[in-house]
């Protein structure tokens, strides 16, 4: 059953050979063939593994028959089986776009498969190295992705994403050397075993070095943070979201801002909790507020409908990462609300993705300034309903269930709760703002354009409307039985089996929600007075250079090994620091 | 000795990255910090012993020989992230005529205001 793990990240490999053998031969149908083949041999995998992972198991696999520390094993846990469902539920929705789109070429899909693989390498690994290894092919595979059109904006927008993703790729490495010289290895589970069985048995002449260790793996735990952290996207490494996951193709954005910024988040998670790292997951806690705050202001400003839902994304992650903080503690409830909030996220967010996709495609405008183009049919705006009640936090969604989770953590800190619910009453106002795009009115003048419109009119396959449905109900699923998926998906996966869930559906919430939603409409007839609109136009055009947003990873780095060890450091423990005579 | 020169490599890169103004400087001082951290690793492996590590018979005071076999992985992944680098800024510079980053930005902003 062990051999399974293997196969998870396998599959999408050789399934991606197969699409650039497609590529040569000219058969895109092969390509697709061998994507949907691969995802639906993933599902069925995942879904074999129930019972393993039901039982509380932590399955493990040494690759190659080398155990560690010598060789590499991929771990699969509660945690790392719902992540992999989610980034591969997200996919198959991503590529069912896809094939509606009929955009695309077999190289297309080979890069889409590379990223799904190296998401399913990051989320399996239980070694540091490799992990860096998948990062690097899920980074190289979206810069790609990124640049599909070859728009030079396109194309300069991923650009900046590579040359920012690369130093923080090297601050990674530097971690990654600092872990190797203290602990001699680069296991996560060795790791964690030997931190928390260090501690108050340390003989006195060990305990030195011990101390020693804990101030480099402090230092380290800071860099890989923010070496995988850049890609997670909170404050301040944002900055190459919005442009990247604007500029990409409509189911690459869905993949990006849906599962891939997770991941890695999910991949700080596990560093941080093997390292024991109370400190700076405990900074999380401030930045993410901030993050929320800071981004939903910028949403709101956009104009263009993607880089609206761009910044969204980065919001959204202040909630996820602040839930998260709010874990420092050891609580059980932030996780849960952290990863609640993580799942419905990824569901509603590539929704609306999909769905403002699908009216870009069919008025072939972006812009919520310019009118122009057909209107979309009615029914689309569904879809974006479902989606924009269920960002907003609204009931019934799943991520009404997941933010008032989140929210409910803050109520012994009404600053932060304050930014939170700010966040959520912008959101709110930012995606009214964002339904213009599907009440486009018909340009009055010019019918005969409207006409020859009208029967050239791209058409909107099946295969888009099976994946927006797909995800649609995913998103009302979770917020008609929220106590069963939380019980039988969130709770087991952080741990935390026989948690309390606090029930969500009681009148102080629904009525709450009530008040967010009538703010939110005050605030979107705000935004649109012509004094505020100048306000947001001079936010819209404060632009961060590159070498700025460089310098920024540069003080995160800083930020996070001086302020996060000062919360609290790793503890220390006994390594053997070399497998080899040293 | 080593590590200073090997600390020098590294903040040469870094400030490469962040100073330059010209792409192609920014990506061969992406490759300099790349390159001082596969150095980095193979240094400090090396502080283990002296005679490389092929296990023969009489072989013995051996180099750590793991951060060697990893960085051989660093360096395919920088050369492909460096080749990528490369073909975007040449596709940028065909239809942009620059690759200054300032220029770049100014008519970037320009296209959107």
């Amino acid at each position: 059953m062990a051999e399974a793990l293997a196969l998870l990240i396998l599959l999408p490999f050789t399934a991606s050979l197969l699409c650039l053998l497609a590529r040569f031969l000219r058969r895109l149908l092969l390509a697709q063939i061998a994507a949907a083949v691969s995802i639906a041999g993933i599902l069925l995998i995942l879904a074999l593994l129930v019972p393993a992972v039901r039982g509380r198991a932590v399955l493990s696999y040494a690759m190659g028959g080398w155990a560690e520390p010598l060789g590499i094993a991929l771990y699969l846990d509660g945690l790392a089986w719902i992540a992999s469902v989610m980034g591969t539920v997200v996919g198959l929705c991503a590529l069912l776009f896809a094939f509606g789109e009929k955009r695309y070429r077999s190289d297309f899909y080979f890069f889409f498969l590379m990223l799904l693989a190296g998401m399913e390498g990051v989320i399996l690994t239980g070694d540091l190295f490799n992990m860096f290894v998948f990062i690097e092919i899920v980074s190289i595979s979206s810069y790609l992705l990124i640049a599909y059109s070859l728009d030079p904006a396109d194309l300069w927008a991923s650009l900046r994403y590579l040359l920012l993703s690369s130093l923080s790729i090297a601050v990674f490495l530097m971690g990654l050397f600092l872990v190797y010289r203290s602990t001699g290895t680069f296991s996560i589970r060795l790791i964690e075993a030997s931190l928390s069985s260090g501690g108050g048995s340390v003989p006195a002449a060990a305990s030195a070095s011990a101390a020693g260790t804990a101030k480099a793996l402090g230092l380290a735990a800071a860099a890989l943070t923010v070496g995988v952290g850049l890609k997670a996207a909170f404050v301040p490494l944002h900055t190459w979201l919005p442009d990247a996951h604007a500029a990409a193709p409509h189911p690459v954005s869905a993949l990006l801002s849906g599962v891939m910024i997770k991941i890695s988040f999910l991949a700080v998670w596990r560093i941080l909790s093997a390292f024991s790292s109370t400190g700076i997951q405990a900074l999380f806690r401030w930045l993410g507020p901030l993050t929320a705050l800071l981004a939903v202001v910028l949403a709101l400003s956009q104009t263009d409908g993607k880089r609206l839902l761009a910044f969204s994304s980065v919001s959204q992650m202040g909630l996820i990462t602040a839930a998260f903080g709010a874990a420092a503690g050891g609580e059980a409830a932030g996780l849960i609300a952290s990863l609640a909030h993580i799942l419905s996220h990824s569901l509603f967010k590539s929704l609306l993705f999909l769905s403002v996709g699908a009216a870009i495609h069919l008025t072939g405008e972006r812009d919520l300034q310019r009118s122009g183009g057909s209107p979309p049919p009615f029914w689309l705006m569904i879809f974006f309903l479902v989606g924009a009640l269920s960002i907003s936090g609204l009931p019934p969604t799943g991520g009404y269930v997941s933010k008032t989770l989140v929210v409910s953590l803050f109520k012994s800190s009404p600053l932060l709760a304050t930014a939170l619910r700010l966040t959520a009453v912008g959101t709110a106002a930012s995606m009214i703002k964002l339904s213009g795009m599907f009440r486009r009115s018909r340009a009055a003048s010019l019918p005969e354009a409207a006409l020859t419109a009208e029967s050239g009119r791209p058409a909107l396959s099946p295969f888009c409307l099976i994946a927006l449905s797909l995800l649609a109900l995913l998103c009302l699923a979770g917020g008609v039985a929220p106590r069963f998926l939380m019980q039988s998906l969130v709770l087991p996966a952080v741990g935390a089996p026989r948690a309390r869930f606090p029930s969500v559906y009681t009148a102080r919430h629904l009525i709450e929600s009530g008040i967010y939603a009538a703010l939110a409409v005050g605030l979107y007839l705000l935004a649109r007075t012509r004094r505020a609109g100048k306000v947001l136009k001079g936010i819209r055009e404060l632009r961060l250079s590159l070498n700025g947003a460089l310098l920024l990873v540069v003080a995160a780095v800083v930020v996070f090994a001086v302020i996060g060890n000062m919360l609290g450091g790793v503890p220390g423990g006994l390594f053997y620091p070399s497998l080899f005579s040293r | 000795m080593a590590a200073a020169l090997i600390l020098l490599l590294i903040l040469t890169g870094v400030a490469g990255m962040i100073l330059a103004d010209n792409l192609i400087k920014k990506i061969m001082s992406l490759s300099i910090l790349n390159s001082a951290l596969v150095i980095l690793f193979v240094w400090a492996g090396s502080l283990a012993g002296s005679e490389a590590p092929i296990l023969l018979a009489g072989v013995r005071d051996i180099v750590d020989p793991l951060p060697q076999a990893v960085m051989l992985t660093a360096i395919v992944i920088g050369i492909c992230v460096t080749a990528v680098a490369l073909a975007f800024v040449l596709r940028i510079h065909d239809s942009w005529g620059t690759v200054s980053r300032r220029r770049l930005e100014e008519l970037r902003n320009k296209e959107d205001g």
